[in-house]
């Protein structure tokens, strides 16, 4: 019974307040930690991304069994669907065989016409090859986490494509492992030029699987189905890369149809930005250069 | 007494919960499953744990994990933790009273402590300026948590076994003050 009471009483005096002084401190840490993500955003992004580069080899733990699990129990239900495929495939193929047909002959008539009018390509853009590790999509923020980060020369901006179009841009570089945020987060925000018609707009995430796009120029001749290419305007991104086709909605409102399955990545390039050239004048207003003696210029 | 091996035991297998619960919400291949219409299954647990057995569950525990939660999902860094704190603490010391109340009353606390947390944060991202999830989005959630609480306690029961204790010693400890 004594035992009991000093229990009791050193909860009572020690313990307790003690306790409540760790909570109150662990909340002000907390709240602190927010506040200085506010005002110092940039250094905060750098910490997170350190962190989380040290975290996720623990989740990967985790990921890959479980993707590899669902890996195994989809290839079960596509096995199953295999025979109808080969029938589908087959009437595929012979579609796309006149197509190869006619792709020949177009590339055969597009180098004549490039030899005529000696058109300069651009290069090759260098490309680091990443797979996804985690997708980090929330109530709110659109993100996966990709295996490839500082050491593989990734730095912040970068555009990252998948086999089909532009998935989004880097945000937040690791060491080995980099955050990229989707073309539908809510804060993506993508300069882009519509073809054929020309147009420029913005494609803006909303969240959804569909991003919005803003139109800047020539409204009227942008149809459904007409293809959206990075413009390149802002030097952020490179230009033309893929991003989707237009499509509109029920209620009238223009959206993306993304070419990329975000939905669904698994390997993913991070495109290098290839530095403009540096220009040399300083783009004052051109001038004759100075005379050489001053007698010359009254010569008339 | 159930012994300082068996809290550390239940601590260690709710970060095991959490580590299980945040590695589904990164499966690549598991997109369509909408985040927005998630329910917090770890505010759940946490929640219903509490509830049951206080001292099974530090908050240090609940701390890392929503911080660890949040630094992985690019959320503002500590503000959910802090209020999932701050609600745990309530938990805490209601725990007692609300042990012995019928289930419906436990529910609605947990949904009504969520919510409350959940107004919290969004009101606290307005003044700060911060782009937060809109209005439709944070009703889903709070709804699909709320519906989620009786399947997690039903697990807490079933797989974690961790039962209402029917005694009132932690009860006289708290009311000591």
């Amino acid at each position: 019974m004594t035992n009991l009471n000093n229990d009791t009483d050193s909860e009572l005096l020690v313990r307790r307040p003690l306790r409540r002084l760790f909570i109150g401190l662990t909340a002000v840490f907390l709240f602190g930690l927010f506040i200085f993500w506010r005002i110092d955003n940039e250094r905060m992004a750098a910490v997170r991304a350190n962190l989380v580069n040290e975290l996720l080899p623990i989740f990967e733990f985790g990921i890959d069994p479980g993707s590899f699990a669902i890996d195994a129990i989809s290839a079960i239900g596509d096995f199953s669907s295999v025979v109808n495929r080969v029938s589908e495939l087959e009437e595929e193929n012979r579609k796309l065989q006149q197509w190869r047909e006619r792709a020949i002959v177009l590339e055969q008539q597009n180098a004549a016409l490039k030899e005529i009018a000696n058109v300069q390509l651009s290069r090759d853009r260098p490309a680091v090859s990443g797979q996804v590790a985690a997708d980090t999509s929330g109530a709110f923020r659109n993100s996966v986490l990709v295996n490839v980060g500082r050491q593989n020369g990734i730095s912040d901006g970068w555009a990252v494509i998948d086999g089909r179009g532009l998935v989004g841009r880097i945000s937040g570089v690791g060491r080995t492992s980099s955050r990229v945020l989707l073309l539908s987060d809510s804060s993506s925000r993508i300069p882009v030029k519509i073809r054929p018609s020309g147009s420029r707009g913005i494609v803006s995430g909303r969240n959804g699987p569909i991003p919005a796009i803003e139109l800047l120029s020539n409204l009227n001749q942008v149809n459904p189905g007409d293809s959206i290419y990075t413009s390149g305007d802002g030097g952020v991104f490179p230009p033309n890369l893929l991003v989707g086709t237009v499509t509109v909605d029920r209620n009238g409102q223009v959206g993306v149809r993304l070419a990329a399955d975000i939905g669904n990545l698994e390997f993913i390039s991070v495109i290098r930005p290839e530095l403009p050239e540096a220009v040399e004048a300083s783009g004052d207003v051109l001038v004759a250069p100075a005379p050489d003696n001053s007698g010359r210029v009254t010569d008339r | 007494m159930q012994g300082q091996p068996r809290i550390w035991a239940y601590n260690l297998l709710f970060v095991a919960a959490a580590f299980l619960l945040l590695t589904i919400r990164m499966l690549p291949q598991l997109p369509e499953v909408r985040p927005l219409h998630q329910p917090d299954l770890l505010f759940c647990l946490m929640a219903a744990w509490l509830v049951r057995r206080p001292e099974y569950l530090s908050p240090a525990v609940i701390v890392v994990s929503v911080l660890v939660a949040e630094m992985l999902f690019l959320q503002p860094p500590g503000l959910w933790a802090a209020l999932v704190l701050l609600a745990s603490e309530f938990f805490r010391s209601t725990a007692d009273r609300v042990r012995f109340l019928p289930f419906g009353y436990e529910w609605l606390i947990a949904a009504t402590a969520y919510a409350v947390a959940t107004l919290a944060y969004s009101l606290l991202l307005a003044l700060t300026l911060v782009p937060g999830p809109d209005a439709r989005t944070v009703a889903l959630q709070l709804f699909a948590t709320a519906a989620a609480y009786p399947l997690v306690v039903a697990v807490t029961n079933l797989v974690f076994r961790i039962r209402k204790s029917s005694s009132f010693r932690t009860g006289l400890l708290e009311e000591g003050s």
